[in-house]
C-alpha cells in the first residue's frame, strides 16, 4: 500500500511564523542595505566605472591582442616562413611569401609577411602553431582604423612599433622563449588598483610562472 | 607653423565660418546617439560598452534611441549577413544627416572567419563605414578608443559649408587646401 503522503497546511505554517518584527523590520533591514550602498556611490567609495581613457583595466598575461614578431640576435625576424601560422589561421588573415636565406641552416626568411588585423580574430592558434616561436601577442587592443587598407599591417609594423612597450607582452608559449627577442623593451607590468572593490580582483596574476626576460634569454 | 595653419584655415573658410564649424561640430560629437542595432555577439560587448563599467554615456553616446530617425550613429555590431544586408542598409537610409557609422569587429569590418556564401564580406560593402574597429569582438576599450577617434574625425569636418558654400573657391581647390592643411598636421 503507498505510504500516505504527509499533509502541510502552508498557509498555517506561514501564519504560524510570522511576527510584527518580521513584517516590518525585515524590510527595513534589506533597504537599509540598498540605501548603504546607494550611499557608498554617492560618496565615492564604491566606484564601478573605469574612467577609460585615463585610467585603464590590467589585463591578464596571456591576453590576445595585436601579434609581434620576434627577432633574432642580430634582429632579423625569427620567422622562417613555413605556413604553419598561416594555415593554422581560421580567418585566413595571414599573407607570407618566403624567399630565400643565405644561411643554409635557416633555408627561408619571409620577404612578405602581412597580417590583415581587421580580419582576424585574434584566436591566438598561429603562436600554437608557430614552431619557431617567431609570433607571440601582445597586449595591444586598441586598434582602429579609417580605411581598411591602414589595417594590412606588414613586418616591419608586426616587429616594432612605438606603442608596444605600453602594452607589453600577452599571449605567447607557456614556457621559456629559448633564442628569441622582441625589438623593444617592455615595460613592468604596473599593478593598478582598480575602481569596483567588489567584483574584481586584480592582483590576482594568472600565470606567475611564465618568465620572458628579452635581456637574458 | 601655428600661424601658417592660421592663414591656411582663413583662406579656406573664413574666420567666421570655422567658428561656426566648430560650434557645430562639438555639438555633434558631444551627443552622438547611437542606434540600438546588435547582429551577434559584438552587440553584447557594445552592451558592456553602455553599461556602468565602462559607461559611454561619458562620451555622450550611451543613449541608444530604439528608432533611426533619432539617432546619429550606426555601430554594426555583429555579422552581417546576406539576409541582414537590405535591413542594415534600410536603418541606414532611414536614419537622419549627419549620421555616422563605425565597423565593430572582424565580421562587420571585413567578414572574418566566415568567408562563406551567406556573410556579407564587410559592411562597407553597402554603408560608408567612418571607423573599422578590429578584434573578435573588440573589448569596450577598443569601441571607446575607436568611438573616440571617430569624434576627433567628426571635428575634422566643415559642416558649414553646406549651408554658406564655399565662396569664389571650387571644390577642387577646397580638397586640395584641406589635405595641404591635414599634411601641415
Amino acid at each position: 500500500m503507498k505510504k500516505q503522503a504527509k499533509v502541510i497546511d502552508v498557509s498555517a505554517r506561514a501564519e504560524s511564523e510570522s511576527s510584527f518584527t518580521k513584517g516590518v523590520l525585515g524590510p527595513l533591514v534589506g533597504m537599509g542595505l540598498t540605501i548603504n550602498r546607494m550611499v557608498d556611490n554617492l560618496t565615492g567609495k564604491v566606484n564601478a566605472t573605469i574612467r577609460y581613457p585615463e585610467e585603464r583595466r590590467a589585463y591578464s598575461d596571456r591576453y590576445r591582442g595585436a601579434h609581434i614578431l620576434t627577432a633574432r640576435e642580430d634582429g632579423s625576424p625569427r620567422c622562417v616562413a613555413c605556413y604553419m601560422c598561416a594555415t593554422a589561421c581560421p580567418a585566413d588573415c595571414i599573407y607570407i611569401e618566403p624567399a630565400e636565406h643565405p644561411d643554409p641552416l635557416i633555408e627561408k626568411y619571409p620577404a612578405r609577411f602581412d597580417i590583415d588585423m581587421l580580419r582576424c580574430v585574434f584566436c591566438g592558434f598561429c603562436v600554437d602553431a608557430c614552431p619557431e616561436e617567431a609570433i607571440i601577442m601582445s597586449r595591444e587592443s586598441e586598434l582602429c582604423a579609417f580605411t581598411r587598407e591602414e589595417t594590412m599591417w606588414d613586418i616591419k609594423r608586426l616587429m616594432q612599433r612605438p606603442e608596444l612597450p605600453e602594452f607589453g607582452l600577452g599571449y605567447r608559449p607557456n614556457q621559456t622563449l629559448v633564442d628569441s627577442t622582441v625589438k623593444f623593451t617592455p615595460k613592468e607590468k604596473e599593478k593598478k588598483k582598480l575602481a569596483g572593490r567588489v567584483t574584481l580582483k586584480e592582483d590576482v596574476e594568472m600565470i606567475i610562472h611564465v618568465t620572458f626576460d628579452p635581456t637574458k634569454d | 607653423m601655428a600661424k601658417e595653419r592660421e592663414e591656411v584655415v582663413e583662406t579656406s573658410s573664413g574666420i567666421i565660418t570655422t567658428s561656426v564649424d566648430f560650434v557645430f561640430n562639438w555639438a555633434r560629437k558631444s551627443a552622438l546617439w547611437p542606434m540600438t542595432f546588435g547582429l551577434a555577439c559584438c552587440a553584447i560587448e557594445m552592451m558592456a560598452t553602455g553599461a556602468s563599467r565602462f559607461d559611454m554615456d561619458r562620451f555622450g553616446a550611451g543613449v541608444f534611441r530604439p528608432s533611426p530617425r533619432q539617432s546619429d550613429l550606426l555601430i554594426v555590431s555583429g555579422t552581417p549577413t546576406l539576409k541582414m544586408g537590405p535591413i542594415i542598409r534600410r536603418v541606414w537610409d532611414q536614419m537622419p544627416e549627419p549620421k555616422w557609422c563605425i565597423a565593430m569587429g572582424a565580421c562587420a569590418s571585413t567578414g572574418g572567419p566566415f568567408p562563406t556564401y551567406s556573410t556579407l564580406q564587410g559592411v562597407d560593402r553597402i554603408v560608408p563605414v567612418d571607423v573599422y574597429i578590429p578584434g573578435c569582438p573588440p573589448r569596450p576599450e577598443a569601441l571607446l578608443y575607436g568611438l573616440m577617434r571617430l569624434q576627433d574625425k567628426i571635428m575634422q569636418e566643415h559642416p558649414t559649408r553646406f549651408v554658406f558654400g564655399r565662396g569664389s573657391v571650387s571644390q577642387e581647390q577646397a580638397e586640395s587646401r584641406e589635405a595641404a592643411e591635414n599634411a601641415a598636421v
